[in-house]
């Protein structure tokens, strides 16, 4: 990891972006994502995304991978010493498909709302 | 996760010198089988990425019980000499700096032994100073201390009289000032909470127990047999224990910083042993707020740190106990543990001796930067890697064994619970990131492409590893016409950097594979090279106020944290130096004007352009994860060429402060007044596309180049007449 100057606060992202709120109308945003979940993303997305991933309450999302590294699964991190959290039951086949299942995870506990996407959200 | 795990007591070892394998087994099997096995390469036919490796023959099999080890983490001082015999009183007292609230008791000074017959002076579960006494509690006082300040703290026992007392002192410290993380306000030498008396035994204590600080400490698993419970965390400085009204011991931390070492002054014998990496050269009770350098002013860096979670030496019985046979070759190698369906792969170099080449290139794997990152959490624990990788972090099995296993320790980018950065890292117990499979692909596992190039070429090659080139220095490099450096040569020892310049100074070829290639300037531990220590303070976000001041390395007595500090800039050795990393997405190189420079033609025969690299297993082309650019500024010789640069890369790593700018990756070449020469790759993720279209390709066929240029004894000319062009022309 490569840093050149003392950048502490630069590299402590999560203070930008504390009490910042997601506008729950932003259904495109939600489409852009589902149609290219591992990016680039357009700035508007990018910014939403800066906001979920600054504040996960309860825990960090990450994907467990098995040993075969053949599905994704959904968790939260624990404190120290404690195994992960598993948030779904099911295994993804693909990186995709499970970053989707996060985003819409997320935009639940940011509005309160689920995602209704036109073509079949799952 | 990993119910099979292991590790070494080197990463490195010479033929005729042991290296031991611990082994612990919690799989349900009865029996662990260990096979040696040379490492060659990748095995990408397999999913998890694994290791290609080929049986050594005549060496092993072990077998070995399956049993279940544990680890006690908590840094230590054990003084073996007894307390020696008490008639009437025995006070311990000590200067307190508590900084974490455990819930749990931390012990500060104790001579209770195995047979716990002997008194301690420690913190109650409620963070209270307390004396306890064959066991028991026997008095505690009635407040909590105050997180991050200094206390003089007191506990006598009264045999004779059957009474215990214990008393706290605030003191008034420039290195506490204001520093009270809870925001009550700083305790002065006059706020002194009332000292308390209670009823205590009258027996007296048994006088040749060890006594230990930081932790109560007993035989087991752990460093050199002993075990902690109950440790401490925070900072120490002269204890002392008085015995029937005079000293009889008196630890005096001002000496020895660079050591592991406790003394003691008051004459007695009772020096110590200090274990499981307490941080030394920290700001004591008396810094005056002034001095930043602890080698001017010991007696104001008299404290110790202890932490809780530390782990130097897990301490668990040796599985195997290898002296490595006179006709193995060098090259990196592997313990392979199986018990029923796990597996775990636990690797070391086999090193030439000093002097003594068995090929024409030595492979130099950065073991020091594999020690900086083994264990690593803040991949899942610092927002900023999510930012970084623009998607949700993937945890393998590795990461999810050590989201279970605290205790098998924190890398050099973690925080201790108390927020203190961690400024040593030990070879010493299962590091994780080690293996092959990982999904944190960098480090060893993308080491393990050059391996299996080198390997499908054909060449003949050496290994050894950062702990060779710091012991051995010259005389190690000296005889190969060629070195190569790994895929993430980011920290480095001085004697290790100089060694370095003066091979390419002096003649001859380093051909760096990697990137972000020696940003750190590092020590290993005089006497236990397994110890390495580095203070990152340029990016270090531990609030504690005396910080600043302690950006000295304990064991050198020299700054820390990046090299150019110490005038040791990456540019200056191999042209190239950090730049900016990006794990979201990854671009190729294109080539500049300088790749048809007759000076660097070799590199290029059957190189297209003016794209290359656009192809790979990290993130699909070569510059990703890290990369590395010129800078004249920083000590990029004038002379250098530069041959491919990288184009537009994506914002996230400006944003958060992980870039110089312009943050391309520059890849450059330059000749040595000795006949030597210096190619850099500048990319941590070049490798990982070396084998593309089974080793057919614009990657391989440029490493191979440089590579078979570097191995033809023809010397580099210096182009003079070319450098002064160049500083007068831009």
């Amino acid at each position: 990891m490569s840093v050149t100057e003392n950048r502490a606060e630069k590299m402590t992202p999560d203070v930008h972006f504390r009490g910042r709120r997601i506008d729950p109308t932003r259904i495109d945003l939600a489409e852009e994502f589902r149609r290219d979940p591992l990016g680039p993303h357009g700035p508007e997305l990018q910014e939403l995304l800066w906001i979920f991933r600054t504040q996960d309450q309860g825990g960090r999302y990450v994907l467990l991978r098995a040993a075969d590294r053949r599905a994704w699964k959904v968790a939260r991190v624990a404190p120290r010493g404690q195994a992960p959290r598993l948030i779904l039951d099911q295994s993804f086949e693909t990186q995709e498909e499970a970053e989707w299942a996060v985003f819409e995870l997320r935009w639940q506990q940011h509005t309160g709302q689920s995602l209704e996407l036109d073509g079949g959200a799952s | 996760v990993k119910r099979l795990v292991g590790y070494v007591d080197r990463l490195s070892v010479v033929a005729g010198e042991p290296v031991q394998c611990h082994v612990s087994c919690e799989t349900g099997a009865s029996e662990v089988t260990i096979e040696l096995v040379k490492v060659i390469g990748r095995d990408e036919t397999r999913a998890a990425g694994r290791a290609r490796t080929e049986p050594v023959s005549g060496v092993g099999p072990w077998r070995c019980a399956a049993q279940a080890e544990r680890i006690a983490p908590g840094s230590f001082a054990i003084v073996p000499a007894g307390i020696g015999p008490v008639r009437e009183t025995c006070t311990f007292e000590v200067l307190v700096h508590p900084t974490q609230a455990v819930g749990t008791e931390q012990v500060l000074i104790s001579s209770a032994g195995e047979s716990d017959r002997g008194m301690e002076l420690l913190l109650d579960a409620d963070g209270r100073p307390a004396v306890r006494i064959d066991g028991e509690i026997a008095v505690t006082l009635d407040a909590p201390l105050t997180l991050r300040s200094w206390y003089l703290i007191s506990g006598s026992w009264d045999i004779a009289g059957g009474v215990a007392h214990i008393s706290a002192s605030a003191i008034n410290s420039e290195a506490t000032a204001g520093s009270n993380v809870t925001g009550d306000s700083n305790p002065t030498a006059d706020d002194q909470t009332a000292p308390a008396s209670a009823p205590a035994p009258t027996a007296t204590p048994s006088d040749d127990a060890p006594l230990s600080l930081g932790a109560r400490v007993r035989r087991g698993a752990g460093p050199e047999g002993w075990r902690p419970s109950a440790p401490f965390t925070g900072r120490l400085e002269a204890p002392r224990i008085k015995v029937d009204g005079s000293v009889r011991a008196s630890w005096d931390f001002a000496q020895g910083i660079d050591s592991y070492s406790i003394r003691d002054v008051a004459g007695g014998g009772h020096d110590g042993t200090l274990y499981n990496l307490p941080m030394r050269a920290v700001c004591g009770a008396s810094w005056d707020g002034e001095t930043l350098e602890w080698p001017a002013a010991p007696e104001q860096f008299a404290a110790i740190h202890f932490f809780a979670e530390a782990v130097e030496d897990a301490g668990w019985p040796a599985a195997v106990t290898l002296t490595v046979p006179e006709d193995l070759a060098s090259g990196v190698y592997a313990f392979r543990l199986s018990a029923g369906a796990e597996e775990d792969l636990v690797s070391f170099v086999v090193a030439p001796r000093a002097g003594a080449p068995a090929a024409p290139i030595l492979l130099v794997l950065p073991t020091a930067t594999y020690l900086a990152y083994d264990n690593a959490r803040f991949w899942w624990e610092n927002t900023l890697e999510e930012m970084l990788a623009d998607r949700v972090m993937e945890l393998g099995v590795e990461q999810q064994t050590m989201l279970e296993h605290p205790e098998f320790g924190l890398s050099s980018y973690d925080y201790y619970a108390d927020q203190t950065e961690v400024t040593q890292v030990s070879v010493r117990h299962p590091n994780l990131d080690m293996r092959p499979g990982n999904v944190i692909d960098e480090g060893f596992a993308s080491d393990l492409d050059i391996l299996d190039w080198l390997t499908t070429r054909g060449d003949r090659f050496d290994v050894a590893t950062d702990h060779d080139l710091d012991r051995d220095r010259d005389e190690l490099l000296a005889g190969y016409p060629v070195v190569l450096l790994g895929t993430h040569p980011e920290y480095a020892t001085t004697p290790e950097w100089d060694a370095l310049h003066s091979y390419a100074e002096a003649g001859g070829r380093l051909l760096v594979l990697g990137g972000n290639a020696f940003l750190w300037t590092v020590a290993f531990a005089p006497g236990r090279p397994w110890i390495m220590e580095v203070r990152k303070h340029e990016i270090c976000r531990s609030p504690r106020l005396t910080k600043h001041a302690e950006t000295l390395m304990a064991t050198t007595g020299v700054v820390g944290g990046e090299s150019i500090n110490i005038g040791r800039a990456a540019e200056r050795l191999i042209g190239v130096g950090p730049s900016s990393m990006g794990f979201d997405q990854a671009v190729p190189y294109e080539l500049t004007g300088d790749s048809s420079d007759p000076r660097v033609r070799f590199a290029f025969a059957g190189i297209d352009g003016p794209r290359i690299g656009d192809h790979g297993r990290l993130g699909g082309a070569v510059v990703f994860q890290e990369w590395d650019r010129t800078d004249p500024a920083r000590g990029t010789p004038a002379h250098t060429l530069t041959v491919a640069r990288s184009g537009k890369h994506s914002v996230t790593s400006e944003l958060y402060g992980a870039s110089k700018d312009p943050n391309h990756a520059e890849m450059a070449f330059f000749e040595t007044t000795g006949g030597g020469a210096v190619f850099s790759v500048a990319s941590m993720a070049w490798c990982a596309a070396l084998r593309d279209n089974d080793y057919d390709n614009d990657v391989a066929r440029l490493t191979g180049n440089v590579l078979d240029r570097f191995l033809a004894p023809a010397p580099f000319d210096f182009p003079s007449a070319a450098a002064d062009e160049k500083e007068t022309g831009r």
